[in-house]
């Protein structure tokens, strides 16, 4: 399981999981599962399922958090979480 | 070769750039187009370039660093999202036709800031009595033709002071003298990468402080359902696929820049000038157009009362000299300073050329202006 922070762009993607990586939470970058993008393609970040709320948090404070953010499961379903 | 045309482009780079485009070359595909490793691999290599213009620039957003072929595009972007029709835009005396030609070709009214040549307080002045009356203002950093440094810190502040939208080009100073975009009050800066980043040609930056509009319309691998271009940076600004290997190359051009210091290898290159300067100066007929008040960069322009640049510059290339000559696309700098007639030989340094070599191009070049003026007796 992990959690899915949507992003706008590639870039604004990129941008997030280095602020993540630099505050000490590993952070990925994938392109955006079929069905989570409202207009077509798009990448989010991953991050631990316990690392979350932290790294919401992170990203609030750095005005970078643009998206919905998703629990994805171990079967690939996703739901939508507010933290 | 010793190459003194690093002006047009710095032909000499840091090894690592080579090497950093052959490896894009063979293990890179394109960013944004799918996650898989060659992709992302792409995708981190091109972010890394935006992050290391961002530590070049003193700037926090690397979403708003924009890829182009060469500075004359990120130019147009810049120019064509600030000047409409009908506007009236106020440029340097030494401006490129990459600033004038876009001007021209959107239809806006050019009004010049005439200043002597060297002169910084005189360009101040110019563009202070015309800064309240117009749309815009563009003026470049360095005259690409006489290494004039204008007052861009100055002239930004102006701008700001009266509400008037300043865009930068940093053709011949980007990687030569400190850009901060913190302190400079600029909408955009544009660049090319093969120049002072010592990058290859086909690369460009656009900084942008304002919102740009898109000059190419197509794919950027984000919003793919909506037929209009992507609203924000720097998606808007950079349809279809990216330049990595270029930009791979750049990367590593602005990390020499960055470990070096710009304010180094400004000062290395001006210190060439003042060889070349020195040495040329007490030529008989010899027009040499060196500053003596710190406001030249590492370009030095030169012409002979009787032998045509033409012919020198010629006359040099057989040497192994590479040198420039004609108006260098920047005709407004040549009616400023009265050399539209003639011209002039162009000699410009990087931080790759010796001092021995100045010296000895100098001598080649005193050679052939005395074989030249035998053989005309």
């Amino acid at each position: 399981m992990r959690y899915l922070i949507m992003c706008r762009s590639l870039t604004y993607a990129q941008r997030a999981a280095r602020v993540l990586e630099r505050a000490g939470i590993g952070a990925g970058v994938i392109k955006a599962p079929a069905g989570l993008t409202g207009n077509g393609c798009s990448y989010c970040v991953t991050v631990s399922i316990g690392k979350g709320q932290g790294a919401v948090n992170i990203l609030r404070t750095e005005n970078l958090l643009q998206g919905k953010v998703y629990l994805q499961n171990i079967d690939n379903t996703t739901e939508e979480v507010r933290l | 070769m010793i190459y003194l045309d690093s002006a047009a482009t710095s032909l000499l780079k840091p090894k690592s750039v080579g090497i950093a485009m052959h490896n894009a070359l063979q293990t890179m595909a394109s960013p944004g187009r799918g996650s898989h490793i060659a992709a992302m691999r792409a995708a981190d290599r091109v972010y890394e370039c935006r992050e290391l213009a961002c530590s070049l620039f003193n700037y926090e957003k690397p979403e708003r660093i924009v890829f182009t072929l060469n500075a004359s595009h990120a130019l147009n972007i810049a120019i064509r999202s600030t000047v409409k029709s009908g506007d009236t835009v106020c440029v340097s005396g030494y401006e490129h036709n990459s600033v004038t030609r876009t001007l021209k070709g959107i239809g806006a009214k050019i009004v010049v800031a005439k200043s002597e040549l060297f002169d910084t307080q005189d360009t101040i002045d110019a563009f202070k009595k015309l800064i309240p009356h117009v749309d815009a203002v563009v003026c470049n950093h360095v005259s690409n033709v006489f290494g004039f440094i204008l007052p861009v810190y100055e002239i930004a502040e102006l701008c700001q002071r009266n509400n008037v939208p300043f865009i930068l080009d940093a053709s011949q100073s980007a990687g030569i003298i400190d850009i901060d975009m913190q302190k400079l009050k600029a909408s955009f800066v544009a660049m090319p990468g093969h120049k002072g980043l010592l990058g290859p040609q086909g690369t460009g930056l656009l900084v942008c402080n304002a919102e740009p509009k898109p000059l190419l319309f197509g794919g950027t691998g984000s919003d793919s359902l909506i037929q209009g271009m992507p609203e924000y940076l720097p998606d808007i600004c950079e349809a279809g696929t990216h330049n990595v290997v270029g930009i791979a190359g750049l990367a590593e051009g602005i990390k020499y820049v960055i470990k070096t210091k710009p304010s180094h290898i400004g000062r290395y290159e001006q210190a060439l000038c003042s060889v070349m300067a020195e040495s040329l100066k007490s030529v008989e007929g010899l027009e040499v157009f060196a500053s003596n008040n710190g406001t030249q960069a590492g370009v030095l322009s030169v012409r002979h009362e009787s032998i045509n640049v033409e012919t020198l510059c010629e006359k040099l290339g057989a040497r192994q000299i590479a040198a420039r000559c004609g108006l260098h696309c920047s005709p407004f700098a040549h009616q400023t300073v009265g050399t539209i007639d003639t011209g002039t030989l162009r000699f410009s340094f990087s931080p790759f050329v010796t001092k021995k070599q100045v010296i000895g191009a100098c001598n080649a070049f005193k050679n052939i202006l005395i074989s030249e003026k035998l053989m005309n007796m």
